[in-house]
């Protein structure tokens, strides 16, 4: 069997694993590969500024 | 009961009721992935803050009408409300949210060949950019099937339902942008050595 991923971004996996888990309705070389990106993916998430939530909370009361 | 403990419904009734800190504590529940997923679409801090801040004037003004239909569940309502904005700027733009060039970007940056004495650190952070750069080279219904699956933490059966495909279609452009992904890498791996 080929290799699904590559050493270079082995950094990416490996403290993932424990929080791996099935994908409905993936197959499970996708959903083994889709865990092993998921510390990466959640590095790229981000927060919008406090003065947009600021923005909107004030809109809110403002009604 | 502390707002932490209750749930989206329950905030949301308290919401309605003119409890206002129901929704700062709705907000601080969902903002990273609505605004991740819209960010991620849109790749402007800017553009994704006013979006975000549309989104949210819309579900106040929907909530304080009295108008949200309670059959949904509240993150997959405000995602559909979200990726909505997110179409309409681009038709606006007269543009598609996708692939190739929009910011400059270049396959030939992500394949680079890279200088092996760099150190670990700056390796992941590139790493990182490198996955980042990948997303955005999907095409765009994949790379927005992939960030409402992670992102959102929405169903194949939500995403169907709020971009208007079948759940097979969805599930089929989750395969095929984690195959792409998983290609990119490879060809990645491959240039380096």
């Amino acid at each position: 069997m080929t290799e699904t991923f590559t050493p270079f971004f082995h950094c990416l996996y490996n403290d993932k694993v424990e929080a791996s888990y099935s994908v409905e309705g993936l197959s499970e070389e996708d959903t083994s590969f889709y865990n092993s990106i998921q510390t990466g993916l959640d590095k790229l998430s981000k927060t919008p500024s406090s003065d947009i939530i600021e923005n909107i909370l004030n809109y809110s009361r403002s009604l | 009961m502390k707002l932490q403990t209750k749930n989206d419904q329950d905030l949301i009734h308290a919401y309605i009721s003119g409890h206002e800190e129901s929704l700062e504590e709705l907000i601080r529940r969902h903002k990273s992935k609505i605004y991740t997923s819209i960010y991620l679409l849109v790749k402007d801090q800017y553009l994704a803050e006013d979006i975000f801040q549309d989104t949210f004037i819309k579900v106040i003004n929907t909530l304080k009408a009295g108008k949200y239909n309670e059959e949904g569940k509240f993150l997959p309502w405000v995602m559909r409300i979200a990726h909505n904005l997110v179409i309409d700027h681009f038709r606006k733009e007269k543009r598609t949210p996708v692939i190739t060039n929009v910011d400059g970007f270049d396959i030939f940056d992500v394949i680079k060949i890279y200088d092996e004495s760099m150190e670990e650190r700056m390796v992941r952070e590139q790493t990182h950019k490198d996955l980042k750069a990948m997303i955005q080279l999907l095409p765009s219904e994949q790379k927005e099937v992939l960030i409402m699956r992670h992102y959102g933490d929405l169903s194949f059966k939500e995403i169907a339902d709020i971009t208007n495909v079948s759940i097979n279609t969805a599930l089929g452009r989750m395969r095929y942008a984690l195959n792409n992904l998983r290609k990119m890498m490879q060809a990645k791996e491959l240039v380096k050595n």
